[in-house]
C-alpha cells in the first residue's frame, strides 16, 4: 500500500527535487503509530541533501527506531520554493516516513550543526505551527529539543527551544523518554515535565535559568531560578565507542546527496590541540573505535545499502592507530565489489600517498594539506604541530607518485596575525611549486605542471577554545588581509601555477557574532527571520543588509560580539556548560598561543585539559601525564 | 563485448510517491538495488567502473509505469525467478519487479527495441471526461489525418524561427496511432514509441480536448505507461515476451 503524500502532485510538479519531500527510501522505517509510544521528529534545519549526509542524524534516527516504543521520522527544511506554497496554501509542515505534521509529534529534535542555520529552526517551527518561544508553548507542541556542536553556546537560540542536549546523543535519551512517558501518564503539565528534566545529566532547559548583565554589557551572573537545579552541566559522553549503537542500514536516499556514501566512523575525537578549533576539544579525549568491529560494519554498510563508494569519518584519520590495517582490508574488500574508497583528508606520508594511488586517479584527483597558516610563527600560536619541512616532504611525495593538483587551506584573520605572516601564505605556496619543479624532471611531467589551489576562510573564535578570548576581525580587516595575499601571490615566481580562492567575509561576521553570543541576540535572529533571512548558509540566499537592518533595530552593537578584546575573568554565556576541558586549561592555552609555545598532542603527553575526569578513552592509556 | 555475458531483461513497475524520483536518480537508485540483490552484473573497465546496464526509455517525473524495462549484462545468472525475488526484497515502496528474462545472443538493446507504448492517462478529480469529449474523441480519432502541431525545434536552436511562419511545424500522426479510446475516466492508447516517431500520448488528448473546445490541464491527468513493444514479424509484441527470450 502506498502512502498518501501531504503535497499534492500539482504542487510537487511545481517545485525543485521533488523527492526531497516524498520519503520511502531504502533502509526508511515504517511503523504502526498505535504500537508505538513516542513520536520523534528527527530534524536537520537545511535542504534535504544536506541533512542526509550528516551521520549523526542517521546514528540517531536509528537508534531511536531501535527502541520498540518510540517511531523517529525526519523532518528537513523545505526549500524556498516550497516554503513559499507552503505558507500561501496553509500547509503545515510534516515528516517524511507516516507524512504527520510535525506538531502532532512528541518530539522535535532539531541537530544544530552551524550558526547559520539558526533562521532555518525558526522556519521549522513556524511552518510546523508550533509557536516560536517556548514559554508560549502547550502540551499541543512537542517538546523542543537541540542537540549537535551549537548547543556549546545555545544561547542566542535558547528562547526557542524547550530543552538542549548537551553531548553524544547515545547516552541519556532513554531515561529522557521514560520521564516524558512518566509525566505524560500521570497528567503531569509540561512545566513540570521541564523542571524535571532539567536534573537529568547533560539536559539543559533555559527556562530554568536566568541571566544579568553588568552596566558594560558584559555578563554579572547567570543561575538557575531554583535551588534545586543544577547551576552547571556538563557533557554526555560515550565510554565505550566500540560497543555504542552504530546503524548498520542506513537511509539511501533517491537523489544524489552531498554525501552520497556509506560512512564509517572510526574514531571520535582528536589528539591534537589546534587552538582554533572547536571539535577538538568539544569531543575530547579521543576513543577509537576497534578495528574487527569496523571491518565487519564496513561489510554490512556495504550489503544494506548498495553504495558503491566509502568512507571514513573522524576529525583527524591518520591519527586512528589501526588506520593501515582498516585501509588496507577496506583496498583488498572494495577491490572485489567494485566499491569506491573516498580516503578523509590524511597526513601525507608514505603509507597514505601509497593508498591514495590504489584507490584515485592521480590525474583527475588532487592531495589536500590544510597548514591553516603561513608562517611557522604563526601554525605555533595555533599550535598546528607540522613544520614547513612536513609540508614540503608530503608535498614532494605526492609529485613523485603522479599528482599534480595540491589544495592548500589557511586561515586569514588570526589572533596576532602580522603582514608577514600572510604573505607567508603566498610564499609556501610557491615553495610548493618549487619542490614540484625539483621532484619532477621535465621528462616525467606527463600529467601536466603543477597546479597549486591556495583557499583561505576568515578565522572565527569559538567557545571552547583557547581562542575564545580572541577579537575577530572586522570586514574590512577581513577583505584587507585578502587583499594583502592576492598581491603577495602574483609577486611569486610560480604565480601562475597559484590560483587563489577567498570565502565571502559576510557570513564569517555574522557567523561570529552567533557563535559567541548571549540571550539578548534571539529578538534580532527573530526579526531577521520575519524579515525573510532564511539559508543563511547559502551564499544565493543570505541577505546581509536584512541582517544588519535588525541588528540595527534591536539596539545591538555587533562588536561587542566580534571585535571586542574580552577579559581573562570575564564570564561568558556558555560557561556554565562543560566539555570536560577546563576553562583554566583553555586560558593557560590562550596564554601560551600569545608566547607563540606549542603544547604537544594527547598521543605525545597528557596535558591535563581536565576531560581525563570522563576516565575514558586515550586518558586512560599509559603515557608521560603532566 | 565480451561473449561470456549473459544479457538479462528486467521488467518494472513503479508506482505512488517514487513516480517523482526522476530518470537520473532512478538509474543510480537500481545500480544500488542490483548490488544489494548480489546479482552478478559486469563492469565496465577503467578506474571507475560502472555496471553494464540500459534502459529502454526515460520516464519522465510524476509519470507511472506498468511496464518498463531495463537490460544488464551477467558474468553468472542464478535462475530468473531466483533474480526476480531477491530484487523484489530489496525494492522501494512502489517499485515491483515484474518479469526477468535472459535474452538470447544478438539480441539488439531494449533501447533501439521499443516500437510502441501503451499508455493509460487518468482523469485525476474524478469529474471524468464527459459526453462532449467522447464525441470529440471519435471525430479526431476517425478522421484521414491527425495534425499535431510542435515547437519546431531545429530552427530555435539554430535562432532561424521566425514567429507564425516556421517556429512551429505540422505532423500528421495517424498512422503512428495504433488504438486509441477514450472512457468516462480515462483515455487509452497505443502509439509510436521509437526514437523517430515518437507520439506524446497528451499531444494526442490536447488535440481531442481543442476539438471539443476544452483545454487540457495536464495537471489533473496521472499518465501511467502500460508497457512497451518491439516490432517482430510486423506484430507488437512486449519487450519481454517475444518467443526469443529464454526464461530459465
Ligand atoms: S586529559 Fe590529557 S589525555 Fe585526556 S584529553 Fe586532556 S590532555 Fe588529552
Amino acid at each position: 500500500m502506498n502512502r498518501q503524500l501531504v503535497l499534492s502532485d500539482d504542487i510537487l510538479m511545481q517545485v525543485d527535487k521533488p523527492a526531497r519531500y516524498i520519503g520511502g527510501e531504502i533502509n526508511c522505517i515504517l511503523k504502526d503509530p498505535n504500537d508505538v509510544d513516542i513520536r520523534f521528529a528527527m530534524c536537520f534545519p537545511d535542504v534535504y541533501e544536506i541533512g542526509m549526509s550528516h551521520i549523526g542524524l542517521q546514528i540517531l534516527y536509528g537508534m531511536f527506531n531501535n527502541m520498540p516504543d518510540v517511531w523517529c521520522e525526519r523532518v528537513f527544511s523545505p526549500w524556498t520554493d516550497l516554503d513559499k506554497i507552503m505558507r500561501e496554501l496553509g500547509i503545515p509542515l510534516f515528516t517524511l516516513e507516516s507524512q504527520s505534521r510535525v506538531r502532532d509529534m512528541d518530539f522535535l529534535g532539531i541537530t544544530i550543526q552551524f550558526e547559520m542555520c539558526y533562521t532555518n529552526i525558526l522556519q521549522i517551527l513556524d511552518l510546523s505551527g508550533i509557536p516560536l518561544h517556548a514559554s508560549d508553548r502547550t502540551w499541543d507542541d512537542p517538546i523542543v529539543i537541540g542537540g549537535g556542536p551549537c548547543t556549546y553556546n545555545p544561547e542566542p537560540i535558547a528562547e526557542f527551544f524547550d530543552m538542549f542536549y548537551i553531548g553524544e546523543g547515545e547516552t541519556r535519551y532513554r531515561e529522557l523518554l521514560d520521564l516524558y512517558k512518566e509525566y505524560r501518564k500521570n497528567g503531569r503539565s509540561r512545566y513540570e515535565f521541564l523542571e524535571s528534566a532539567a536534573h537529568l545529566g547533560g539536559i539543559y532547559v533555559p527556562q530554568m535559568y536566568e541571566t544579568s548583565y553588568k552596566p558594560d554589557g558584559t555578563i554579572d551572573s547567570f543561575r538557575p531560578i531554583r535551588p534545586d537545579i543544577p547551576d552547571h552541566i556538563d557533557k554526555e559522553i560515550v565510554e565505550d565507542i566500540s560497543t555504542a549503537y552504530y546503524p548498520d542500514k542506513p537511509i539511501v536516499p533517491f537523489i544524489k546527496v552531498t554525501q552520497d556514501r556509506v560512512v564509517v566512523e572510526i574514531q571520535r575525537g582528536c589528539i591534537r590541540g589546534c587552538r582554533f578549533c572547536q571539535a577538538g576539544m568539544l569531543y575530547r579525549p579521543v576513543r577509537e573505535r576497534d578495528v574487527e568491529g569496523l571491518k565487519d560494519l564496513a561489510i554490512r554498510l556495504l550489503d544494506n545499502t548498495g553504495q558503491e563508494e566509502i568512507s571514513l569519518s573522524s576529525l583527524s584519520s591518520s591519527d586512528y592507530s589501526k588506520l593501515e590495517e582498516l585501509v588496507d582490508f577496506l583496498i583488498e574488500e572494495c577491490g572485489d565489489r567494485t566499491v569506491n574508497i573516498s580516503l578523509p583528508s590524511l597526513r601525507i606520508d608514505n603509507f597514505s600517498v601509497d593508498a591514495m594511488s590504489k584507490v584515485q586517479d592521480v590525474r583527475k584527483t588532487s592531495v589536500t594539506f590544510a597548514p591553516e597558516a603561513g608562517s611557522q610563527r604563526m601554525r605555533d600560536v595555533i599550535n598546528k604541530g607540522i613544520t614547513e619541512e612536513h609540508i614540503l616532504r608530503g608535498a614532494r611525495m605526492a609529485f613523485e607518485a603522479g599528482w599534480t593538483r595540491i589544495k592548500l587551506y589557511f586561515m586569514l584573520g588570526l589572533p596576532g596575525e602580522t603582514k608577514e605572516d600572510i604573505e607567508e601564505i603566498a610564499v609556501l605556496s610557491d615553495k610548493i611549486a618549487r619542490e614540484f619543479f625539483d621532484a619532477v624532471p621535465k621528462e616525467k611531467r606527463i600529467n601536466g605542471p603543477v597546479q597549486i589551489v591556495t583557499s583561505t576562510s576568515f578565522f572565527v573564535p569559538k567557545p571552547f577554545t583557547a581562542f575564545q578570548w580572541a577579537s575577530q576581525d572586522t570586514k574590512e580587516s577581513f577583505r584587507d588581509k585578502a587583499y594583502i595575499l592576492r598581491q603577495a601571490v602574483v609577486s611569486q615566481l610560480n604565480q601562475k601555477r597559484i590560483k587563489y580562492n577567498w570565502h565571502e567575509t559576510d557570513v564569517s561576521v555574522l557567523e561570529g557574532i552567533m557563535a559567541r553570543g548571549d540571550r539578548r541576540l534571539s529578538p534580532a535572529i527573530e526579526l531577521a527571520y520575519k524579515k525573510g533571512c532564511l539559508y543563511d548558509a547559502w551564499s544565493d540566499t543570505y541577505r546581509d543588509d536584512l541582517w544588519m537592518e535588525s541588528f540595527a533595530e534591536c539596539g545591538i552593537d555587533i562588536s561587542f560580539y566580534t571585535t571586542r578584546v574580552r577579559e581573562l575573568d570575564e564570564i561568558f554565556p556558555w560557561d556554565f556548560l562543560s566539555c570536560g576541558v577546563s576553562k583554566e586549561y583553555l586560558k593557560a592555552e590562550w596564554l601560551r598561543s600569545k608566547e607563540g609555545v606549542v603544547t604537544p598532542n594527547c598521543a605525545d603527553k597528557c596535558n591535563g585539559c581536565g576531560a581525563g575526569r570522563y576516565g575514558v578513552g586515550i586518558c586512560t592509556k599509559p603515557r608521560l601525564s603532566s | 563485448m565480451n561473449d561470456s555475458r549473459i544479457k538479462v531483461r528486467i521488467k518494472f513497475s513503479k508506482h505512488g510517491p517514487v513516480k517523482f524520483v526522476g530518470h537520473l536518480d532512478f538509474m543510480r537508485y537500481f545500480q544500488k538495488c542490483i548490488r544489494r540483490a548480489k546479482i552478478d552484473i559486469a563492469y565496465s573497465e577503467g578506474f571507475s567502473p560502472h555496471q553494464i546496464m540500459s534502459f529502454a526509455t526515460a520516464l519522465g517525473v510524476g509519470i507511472e509505469t506498468d511496464g518498463d524495462y531495463l537490460d544488464i549484462e551477467c558474468n553468472s545468472v542464478t535462475s530468473c525467478e531466483d533474480m526476480m525475488d531477491r530484487l523484489n526484497a530489496t525494492m522501494a515502496e512502489g517499485v515491483r519487479i515484474e518479469n526477468v528474462v535472459i535474452l538470447p545472443e544478438g539480441t539488439p538493446n531494449a533501447m533501439s527495441s521499443v516500437a510502441a507504448a501503451g499508455y493509460k492517462l487518468i482523469c485525476k478529480n474524478g469529474s471524468g471526461f464527459g459526453n462532449d469529449l467522447t464525441e470529440a474523441a471519435n471525430r479526431v480519432l476517425n478522421s484521414d489525418s491527425i495534425i499535431i502541431r510542435k515547437e519546431n525545434k531545429k530552427a530555435k536552436k539554430k535562432g532561424r524561427a521566425i514567429e507564425g511562419i516556421n517556429d512551429y511545424i505540422e505532423e500528421d500522426i495517424k498512422d503512428r496511432i495504433y488504438k486509441a479510446e477514450l472512457y468516462a475516466d480515462r483515455f487509452e492508447c497505443l502509439v509510436d514509441a521509437s526514437s523517430a516517431g515518437n507520439v506524446r500520448p497528451l499531444n494526442l488528448l490536447d488535440l481531442i480536448c481543442k476539438e471539443a473546445g476544452m483545454t487540457l490541464d495536464p495537471l489533473n491527468i496521472q499518465i501511467i505507461r502500460t508497457d512497451l513493444y518491439l516490432m517482430k514479424d510486423n506484430r507488437l509484441t512486449p519487450l519481454d515476451l517475444s518467443s526469443d527470450t529464454i526464461q530459465i
